[in-house]
């Protein structure tokens, strides 16, 4: 285990043995970015405010329940699955919203040939399984590579890859279906 | 190739932040005593009641009705549409958790 998982498993014991509000604030400060971009990864552009509370929804279930951690993975595979459960959770049950996926964030001063791209590529993207838009994200919009999104995961590389190639597929399948070239 | 229009299609997106107050609001949240857990058990114990409620009737009316195979099929079908919606009914959307625990803090 590397040194920073270490120092994880290190302060987990300490906060479930002593229960010091500055060991949980230390964990929070070492994976908030990461469960933030995991939450939006499955949310999706433009739900950045969403992701904040999944965030903060995840960190509170982990103050109540970090007990329930046996050390069996590392604390941040453990995290982030929770994180990706959750705001898999939360974007279900905000389906009737996310009808705005077919709508990218995107500044309109581009010409409208591409804007039109765009929404293509966004409505396709929103059609992908929630594994696969996630990496997606993870990928493209955040810049992480393949073994860093399997470490957060918790997936082999293989599998990141497959994840990929499928989500690739799919879009270029769906494109063709609209009828867009870029 | 699709992987250079995701990659240009993602180039000039934002990448989001977590807020400046994150840190602060989480430490008020985890402060805060456990209300919602306690609303989430009494709907667990709610939906408990129901189906212990529902097989009762089920055991005491059970043996003073005959019922064909498709008359089970549509009784059943029916008790997992009105659990389904009981349960529906019973969870918080996340707009009424979030205002609820605002105003709760």
């Amino acid at each position: 285990m590397s040194s920073a998982a270490d120092e994880d498993t290190d302060l987990v014991a300490v906060f479930v043995a002593e229960r010091r509000s500055a060991d949980f604030e230390r964990l929070v400060e070492r994976h908030r970015d990461s469960v933030f971009r995991v939450a939006l990864s499955v949310l999706g552009p433009g739900r950045a405010r969403y992701a904040e509370d999944v965030a903060q929804d995840v960190f509170v279930h982990v103050y109540r329940n970090v007990a329930a951690f046996e050390g069996r993975s590392r604390f941040s595979t453990w995290l982030y699955r929770i994180a990706y459960n959750r705001a898999v959770d939360y974007r279900r049950s905000l389906r009737a919203d996310l009808e705005s996926d077919a709508v990218p964030d995107v500044a309109d001063d581009g010409a409208p040939a591409d804007l039109l791209k765009s929404r293509a590529l966004a409505a396709c993207l929103g059609r992908l399984p929630e594994t696969q838009r996630s990496v997606v994200h993870l990928h493209y919009w955040f810049g992480h590579t393949v073994p860093e999104i399997a470490t957060t995961l918790g997936v082999q590389p293989g599998t990141v890859k497959a994840w990929l190639f499928r989500a690739r597929h799919s879009i270029a399948r769906c494109l063709a279906a609209k009828g867009v070239r870029w | 190739m699709i992987h250079d229009d995701l990659s240009r299609h993602f180039a000039n997106r934002e990448r989001p932040q977590l807020s400046a107050d994150f840190a602060v609001n989480l430490r008020n949240r985890v402060r805060s005593p456990d209300r919602p857990s306690a609303l989430a058990a009494l709907r667990r114990s709610a939906l408990r009641l129901y189906w212990l409620g529902a097989i009762a009737v089920l055991v005491v009316y059970w043996p003073d009705v005959s019922l064909t195979p498709v008359e089970v099929g549509v009784l059943a079908v029916s008790v997992a549409i009105v659990a389904r919606v009981w349960q529906r009914a019973l969870r918080a959307p996340p707009l009424v958790r979030v205002l609820r625990e605002a105003l709760w803090r």
